[in-house]
Order: C-alpha cells, then sequence, then structure tokens
C-alpha cells in the first residue's frame, strides 16, 4: 500500500489581512495546510510551536519588520533549519543583500506573480 | 449610479471592471443579471477563482471578499469581515493596489459608512487614480465624505463626470497598451 505523501505546512506572515488573503487564495490549489500571522512576533511563536516546512514573511511589518523576524528565526535552534522566502516589493531591492545576511532562503516580488510564487515554494519543499 | 457608470461606457471597455456593492445576502445575483441587461455588459458574479478577461464586470458575490490574487485572476476570498463588511472595498482596493499598482483606477460611490477610504489610501500609495462620488449627488454621503475629509480622493466628481473621466483614463491607458504605440 502507497503511503499519503505528508501534508506540508506554510506559515504566511503579513501585516495586511488582505495580502493574507491572496497568498492563501493563490496556495490553496497545492495541497498545502495554510496557518498565518500578522506581525513578526507571533510568527516567531508560531514557528516555534507548529514548525511550518516554509514561512513566507513580508518584509515591510511594523514594530519587528520581516529582517528582525527572519535573523531571530535563525538565530533559534528550533526554528533555523525552515526556509524563509521574504516578499519584496520592487522599490526595496536593496534590501535583498541586507536579507541574504539574515539568513533569509529566497525572495519573491509584489506583485506577486501566482506561477512564480507556486515554483519557489515547491522548490524549497520539494524532497524534504 | 453603478449601472449608468457601467451604461456610459463602450460595450468593449478594453479593461476589466470589478464592482463591490455592500447588498444584503441573496441579492448578488440579482443585481448581476439587473446590470447585465440595464448596462449591457456581461456580468460574472464571482464565485469561483477566475481569469480576469477585458470588457467583462466582475461583481463580488454576497458574503465574499473580491480579491486579485495576481494580476491575471479575480476570486472570492471568505476572509474575516473588514469593518462589518464582506464583501468590503477596502479589501478589494488593497488587493488591486498589490497586484496592479498604478495601472488602477478606482472609484468610490456613495454609502454609509467610511469602507473604501484605507484601500484608497493603499491605492493612492501605489500611485494609482482614485476618484470619489460627490457627497452632495449621493442618497447616502458618508463613505465618498469620509474619503475627502482623509485627503484620499484624487477627484471629487458627480457622477456624470466620473463616467467621462473613467473613459479618458480608459483610452489612455488602452493607448499606452496597443502594439501601434509602440515606437
Amino acid at each position: 500500500m502507497r503511503e499519503a505523501m505528508p501534508v506540508k505546512t506554510i506559515l504566511l506572515v503579513d501585516d495586511s489581512r488582505t495580502l493574507l488573503m491572496m497568498e492563501k487564495t493563490i496556495l490553496r490549489r497545492g495541497p498545502y495546510r495554510l496557518l498565518t500571522a500578522s506581525d513578526g512576533e507571533e510568527a516567531i511563536a508560531k514557528a516555534a510551536s507548529e514548525r511550518p516546512d516554509l514561512i513566507l514573511l513580508d518584509l515591510v511589518m511594523p514594530r519587528l519588520d520581516g529582517l528582525q523576524t527572519c535573523r531571530r528565526l535563525k538565530e533559534d535552534e528550533t526554528t533555523r533549519g525552515i526556509p524563509v522566502i521574504i516578499v519584496t516589493t520592487r522599490g526595496e531591492v536593496g534590501k535583498r543583500e541586507e536579507a541574504f545576511a539574515c539568513g533569509c532562503d529566497d525572495f519573491v516580488t509584489k506583485p506577486i506573480d501566482a506561477c512564480s510564487l507556486i515554483e519557489k515554494v515547491e522548490s524549497h519543499l520539494g524532497g524534504s | 449610479v453603478i449601472s449608468s457608470l457601467l451604461g456610459a461606457v463602450r460595450a468593449r471597455f478594453p479593461f476589466p471592471v470589478a464592482v463591490v456593492q455592500h447588498i444584503a445576502q441573496g441579492f448578488a445575483r440579482g443585481l448581476a443579471g439587473w446590470l447585465e441587461q440595464t448596462a449591457g455588459h456581461e456580468v460574472v458574479l464571482v464565485e469561483h477563482s477566475q481569469a480576469l478577461e477585458p470588457g467583462r464586470v466582475y461583481l463580488a458575490s454576497d458574503d465574499s471578499h473580491l480579491i486579485f490574487p495576481d494580476r491575471l485572476r479575480v476570486a472570492p476570498s471568505g476572509g474575516a469581515p473588514d469593518q462589518h463588511q464582506r464583501p468590503s472595498i477596502n479589501v478589494m482596493f488593497e488587493s488591486a493596489a498589490a497586484s496592479f499598482g498604478d495601472a488602477t483606477v478606482a472609484i468610490l460611490l456613495g454609502g454609509m459608512g467610511s469602507d473604501g477610504t484605507r484601500g484608497l489610501r493603499e491605492l493612492r500609495r501605489v500611485g494609482a487614480t482614485t476618484l470619489v462620488q460627490d457627497p452632495a449627488s449621493c442618497a447616502v454621503g458618508s463613505m465618498p465624505a469620509s474619503a475627502i475629509e482623509a485627503g484620499v480622493a484624487d477627484r471629487v466628481m458627480a457622477p456624470a463626470d466620473l463616467a467621462e473621466a473613467l473613459c479618458r483614463l480608459a483610452s489612455a491607458r488602452a493607448a499606452l497598451c496597443s502594439p501601434s504605440s509602440i515606437p
């Protein structure tokens, strides 16, 4: 008997509920369990308790921004191994070097292209 | 006002149009049929995710938000109500700002409350065009008045002027998109 593939969990982090709805609508097409967090602190807490397989993290958020959140996720032994994709806008390209220094694994750029988001998500989840 | 606005733009409008109307549950389908008859455009009630087509009018179904998951698609979303509204104008406007940026032309018509103001602020931030119905021409004008007070309206206009502005902006954008405009 073939074993069912385990469903992968993705944590979506954005302070805009509308952006979370958009990301959920795109990713709902895949076999994923989707969790959401509306700020960096909530993301860090959920990452530690839920151990998602991937985190999609908005760069600009109040209080703890995407870079600070990413740095803290990568400093913590329990969440260090979770791939982090940071969502930037075209105007934030200059932040990419800083984000890589914080340990982020990849980027997607707003406006989000559904196909490229799914490709990136699959490439980071594939085979893990 | 929506019907007269849509009726004033030509049938083969070169862009998709999305509409959110605060309406009691169960009435959206009837509104879609009525709009199609009176305004002369194909009106689609957004009950599932689908590709955006120029010339079509996409009406939010009752009890679902209308969002643009990316720049090619429109979809319903069962996310939580925003300021007690679902569908929410703020959600549609914010989603348009994220997916279409400065290519968006947004119109806020009359209504009660302040839905739309936050969405127009985000649209202005990304360089979109924001038009607001003159509250003096509305049966209930608190919604456009809220946007005007917040300073998020590029122009405040009577319904007839809104229709003319929409046609003019669409023509300008269609010319920009036409292959013949590329040198």
